[in-house]
């Protein structure tokens, strides 16, 4: 089995950080992120080696990261699109936009709680990076581009 | 009826630059700082009339005044977890002036004896956060944060990001979410007191509330006091998304006609007529049409009316609208994020958003609408936070304006 490291580059960010707040506790989330960011998602061997920097159980980290839906313990293979289902998107028809990615299986498709776009709805998540004003000949040429994304 | 005060560099080519920005009186206060003490600073924002911008709509003074008295080392921390449906007033704050900000905190902290400060970001704003991590950089490098500032006065501010928890908006769960906890709220003390971080008090205020401080001390009290209808001071980032043609942020002093400013900025309803308006948020009630024509952006106005001003974020629903199906977005929006440490709302939330699939699916009897009666009443005052209180106002402002269309949704056995 192999190991897990942090960059160089996140430990003098860790370095900074426990200087910045006033337990090491505080720096579950930026650390689960580092992770994240790195991988793509949580590992049980990396969340090992966040416990040893921040000596909490490694059971701290999965206790916290599975209350916050954007922490994934699995990799997403395909292109992750998390389309926005809250009110403004759906008066601005979101299910015209459910109803056509539902039929492509080129992507993970995840439905989600408002993300902050409502005055430019309907949108989705590509990816992480947001898609705003999207209808579907808009979305289908995103979607297109896999380079792009 | 606009009135850019916040939002005043907004237009601003590359306007969350540091070097555009101190070409348009960046950084004007926080350069003067020493010419002011903290209390100057603090019974500004006590005259001004500043009411928190994240919903709540208290003084803003008032819970300065907690923290300033409180004992020990101080937290101030910025809550840009921005994630109420209807709402995206912060994040334009955060994408077209983050060094407005960033003074308003330097101001903040100042006023308030920190020298830490902490702006908690929600997780889905990755862009917003990488512009607002660019700005904190370069307001590092230019000298107004750190340990050797040119206003003299040390400050650090760090960027958080939460992950996905909507409950994190809430103050209390925001402090446990940055202290490396799960997102649950605390119980609430029965007096006032500042929050607390690690146990250190601690200030949480929105980002447009902080974002208003710097015009506060530059203008004086006075001018900010005189804007709007006291107690409504002051101007407000609104927000207008749903059935309307020019969805956005539009700031205007408080007491405009919500109609005027749908119909006028918003560039009116998209479709015949306005069937309703969610007033501030989908955590206010809706408001029928009736009501929202002679109505003002007030916080007593929209109170009065039954609803709440919350966030300033209005979602207008034309007459095609299905309030049924509305009502059930909203509900399955509060089950999915319900934290679930109270019972009544973790239970709650999902028995209404069940019930509410009978009336979509035609399975529905009258006995369900008693059922949704009896569990907002179920849901209201009994739990750790305002999150189930505000579903249960939101339940009743539908049942008492719209029930003709939940019944219609019944199908009578033969």
């Amino acid at each position: 089995m192999s190991g897990y490291t942090f960059s160089a580059e996140n430990l003098k960010e860790i370095d900074k950080l426990l200087k910045r707040y006033p337990s090491k506790e505080a720096l579950t989330l930026p650390i689960l992120w580092m992770v994240q960011n790195d991988l793509g998602y949580l590992s049980n061997i990396a969340l090992r080696e966040a416990s040893k920097i921040l000596d909490m159980p490694t059971s701290h980290f999965y206790s916290v990261a599975s209350f916050y839906t954007m922490f994934k313990f699995k990799k997403s293979e395909k292109v992750f699109v998390e389309l926005c289902k809250s009110l403004s998107c759906e008066l601005n028809n979101s299910d015209e936009l459910y109803e056509y990615l539902k039929t492509r299986d080129d992507i993970e498709l995840v439905r989600v709680e408002c993300l902050g776009s409502c005055g430019s709805s309907p949108m989705c998540a590509i990816n992480g990076k947001y898609h705003e004003n999207l209808n579907i000949k808009k979305l289908d040429t995103i979607l297109g581009d896999k380079d792009a994304l | 009826m606009l009135f850019k005060n916040v939002s005043a560099r907004f237009e601003i080519e590359n306007s969350n630059s540091i070097d555009v920005i101190l070409e348009h009186n960046g950084y004007e206060m926080v350069k003067k700082l020493q010419e002011f003490t903290p209390e100057q600073i603090i019974q500004e924002v006590e005259k001004s009339g500043l009411r928190g911008k994240g919903g709540g709509g208290a003084l803003a003074g008032a819970k300065w005044r907690l923290l300033e008295k409180a004992k020990g080392k101080k937290y101030i921390v910025i809550n840009a977890d921005e994630s109420e449906p209807g709402t995206f007033k912060d994040r334009s704050i955060i994408e077209k002036d983050p060094h407005l900000l960033i003074e308003g905190i330097i101001l903040t902290a100042y006023a308030l004896n920190s020298n830490d400060a902490f702006i908690y970001i929600r997780g889905e704003y990755q862009e917003q956060a990488k512009i607002l991590q660019k700005a904190i950089d370069e307001a590092y490098e230019k000298g107004f944060l750190g340990d050797e500032t040119i206003h003299k006065y040390n400050i650090h501010l760090t960027l958080h990001r939460g992950a996905g928890a909507y409950i994190c908006g809430e103050k209390s769960a925001l402090l446990e979410s940055l202290e490396g906890k799960r997102g649950h709220p605390r119980l609430k003390p029965h007096t006032p007191s500042p929050e607390y971080f690690f146990n250190n008090p601690t200030l949480v205020n929105n980002v447009e509330t902080i974002a208003t401080i710097p015009s506060i001390i530059k203008n004086g009290s006075s001018f900010y006091k005189n804007l709007g209808v006291e107690p409504s001071c002051g101007s407000m980032l609104f927000g207008v998304s749903g059935h309307v043609n020019k969805p956005g942020i539009y700031e205007c002093e408080f007491g405009v006609s919500m109609l005027d400013y749908i119909n006028t900025l918003g560039g009116g309803v998209k479709g015949e007529s306005i069937k309703a308006v969610i007033t501030g948020g989908v955590s206010t009630g809706v408001i029928p049409f009736e009501i929202v024509k002679d109505i003002k952006l007030t916080y007593e106005d929209l109170r009065k009316a039954g609803s709440s001003l919350g966030t300033g974020g209005m979602i207008v629903m034309n007459e095609s609208t299905c309030m049924v199906k509305a009502l059930k977005n909203i509900l399955s929006f509060y089950h999915d994020e319900s934290c679930g440490q109270c019972t009544p709302c973790r239970e709650g939330t999902f028995w209404v958003d069940a019930t509410l699939d009978k009336f979509l699916d035609g399975s529905a009897t009258l006995e369900d609408i008693e059922i949704l009666k009896s569990n907002s009443k179920i849901m209201n005052g009994k739990t750790v936070c305002v999150f189930a209180p505000s579903v249960s106002t939101v339940i009743d402002s539908f049942l008492k304006y719209f029930q003709d269309e939940f019944i219609a949704k019944i199908k009578v056995d033969v």
